[in-house]
């Protein structure tokens, strides 16, 4: 049996995405110790890809709360609506093992 | 929102240092992608 990603390792390949440009992302990345890339997506246009803000709206300043697992082969996963902010990692990380035991 | 099954659409966009980050360069890898509204705010 494959043992699940520890946090650590897990985080280390993830990134977060913000409209907030790369000098505030380097601020809040320093802040908090985050062991993950923050991207910039300060022109929405890959928030509006994700469909991270609702059809039909002009720019926003504030994305809406998703997150998507993506699979080596570069498709997605899993989509989540986050709404547990602390619950999430270990929601993505029983996804994650549950997905590579299935392969 | 984008279903599972669905191809993640590539992009490039710079993180925190600047340095430009393509998604279909880290194929091979289990890849998460968590939007926040902006810096400094929770979750």
């Amino acid at each position: 049996m494959t043992r699940p990603p520890t946090t650590r390792e897990w985080t280390a390949r993830s990134s977060g995405s913000a409209s907030t440009r790369p000098k505030a992302n380097k601020a809040f990345r320093e802040k908090f110790d985050f062991p993950f890339r923050l991207l910039s997506d300060y022109d929405e246009q890959v928030g509006v890809a994700y469909e991270t803000r609702d059809p039909g709206t002009e720019k926003v300043s504030f994305a809406n709360r998703l997150s998507y697992l993506i699979d080596p082969e570069g498709n997605i996963a899993k989509s989540y609506k986050v709404s547990e902010i602390p619950a999430h990692p270990a929601e993505v990380l029983a996804d994650l093992y549950e997905l590579r035991e299935q392969r | 929102m984008l279903e599972p099954g669905t191809p993640a659409p590539d992009f490039t966009v710079p993180d925190q240092d600047g340095i430009p980050v393509t998604l279909s360069d880290l194929r091979g890898r289990w890849v998460l992608l968590w939007w926040y509204p902006m810096a400094d705010t929770p979750g």
